[in-house]
């Protein structure tokens, strides 16, 4: 019977740390998407430089996030996020601007994917 | 290279401390329902290994989540003889009194080949020296030879902890009656034995636990 309670001391390990990355992954994920939202309404407003230093810091975000990401998430998925988001400061300019909202909505696109992957049933 | 490494030290200790968890009954003689643990649990253990793509903690998550099904459905098996029915199924009778019951080949899709292969693995050369033999739920086959003279002959079970064998209790010529009666004598009902055996002679009675700490047995007639 002791097997049972070292069972149930699982599951509960189990439910905490599902939970623990669950909530990990929500504010990562939102803290992420909202500061792509900000770069890219400074791109709007033709503030580049700022757009260029907000575009690199979401990059470094998602670096950080990317090492306990790894731990729940498929790593393709990461690698694809990472990728796009080390391109987006090179698009920010007032010549390529078409590019970077291009590119601005397949990070996003791809951040969702990540969600999907932990979160989806199926 | 270094993450398949250390992805193989941690599987590695993750399941055999899943295996350890589970218990001896997963290391010796597997049921159905044990034996698919075992395979999901390799399985999911080699993708991790394999797959560096996969993520660590969703994999080992897996792994514990087996072994929790594993013991909480083999718990609720020792509770509940239904449920263990359900999930183990109940050994058939494939030879009686030295004869092949064909029926119950057919319906176990074994070959006469087959069941003659497994008793000579027991160093039985013939059926008709068996007296009872039975495909247990995890494909083995048991036998109980028949008595040389002058000597008793084996235990039947006849009710197993709610089970009752049927054919055991027409074979040794008693019926359901004698079945009431004897438990009646011993003041218990069916629900409360754990065991009972009988080989025409000889009663071995072993009552349910009814205390936390203890069997109150009602051994030996």
């Amino acid at each position: 019977m002791n097997r049972n309670w070292y069972a149930v001391a699982l599951l509960l390990f189990l439910s905490i740390a599902l939970w623990v990355a669950d909530s990990y992954l929500q504010n990562s994920t939102h803290q992420l998407n909202s500061a792509l939202d900000h770069a890219y309404y400074l791109a709007e407003s033709e503030n580049y430089t700022e757009a260029q230093r907000e575009f690199q810091a979401a990059a470094q975000l998602a670096e950080r996030c990317s090492n306990v990401w790894v731990l729940v998430i498929r790593r393709n998925l990461i690698d694809q996020l990472n990728q796009t988001l080390a391109t987006l400061p090179a698009y920010t300019s007032k010549d390529n601007f078409a590019d970077l909202s291009v590119e601005t909505a397949r990070a996003k696109t791809q951040i969702r994917q990540i969600k999907q992957s932990f979160f989806g049933w199926f | 290279m270094l993450s398949a490494v250390f992805r193989t030290v941690v599987v590695y200790i993750t399941v055999v401390g899943a295996l350890r968890l589970m218990g001896k009954r997963q290391l010796g003689e597997l049921q159905p329902s044990e034996l698919v643990t075992t395979l999901l649990v390799s399985n999911v253990a080699s993708i991790c290994i394999d797959e560096p793509d996969l993520p660590l903690l969703a994999s080992l998550g897996l792994i514990f989540l087996l072994t929790i099904l594993e013991i909480f459905s083999s718990t609720l098996a020792c509770l509940s003889p239904a449920y263990a029915r359900i999930l183990f199924g109940k050994p058939v009778t494939v030879i009686r009194n030295g004869k092949i019951i064909q029926s119950a080949l057919t319906r176990l899709r074994i070959t006469a080949g087959d069941l003659t292969e497994a008793l000579r693995g027991k160093d039985v050369f013939s059926p008709e020296d068996v007296l009872w033999g039975v495909v247990e739920p995890n494909g083995h086959i048991s036998t109980a030879l028949k008595p040389a003279p002058g000597e008793a002959p084996p235990m039947l079970p006849i009710l197993v902890d709610d089970a009752l064998f049927q054919e055991n209790l027409d074979a040794l010529d008693v019926d359901d009656e004698w079945l009431d009666r004897v438990l009646t004598e011993h003041q218990m009902s069916r629900k409360e034995v754990l065991l009972f055996l009988y080989n025409g002679k000889e009663i071995l009675l072993v009552q349910k636990k009814t205390t936390p700490k203890g069997w109150s047995g009602k051994d030996l007639q």
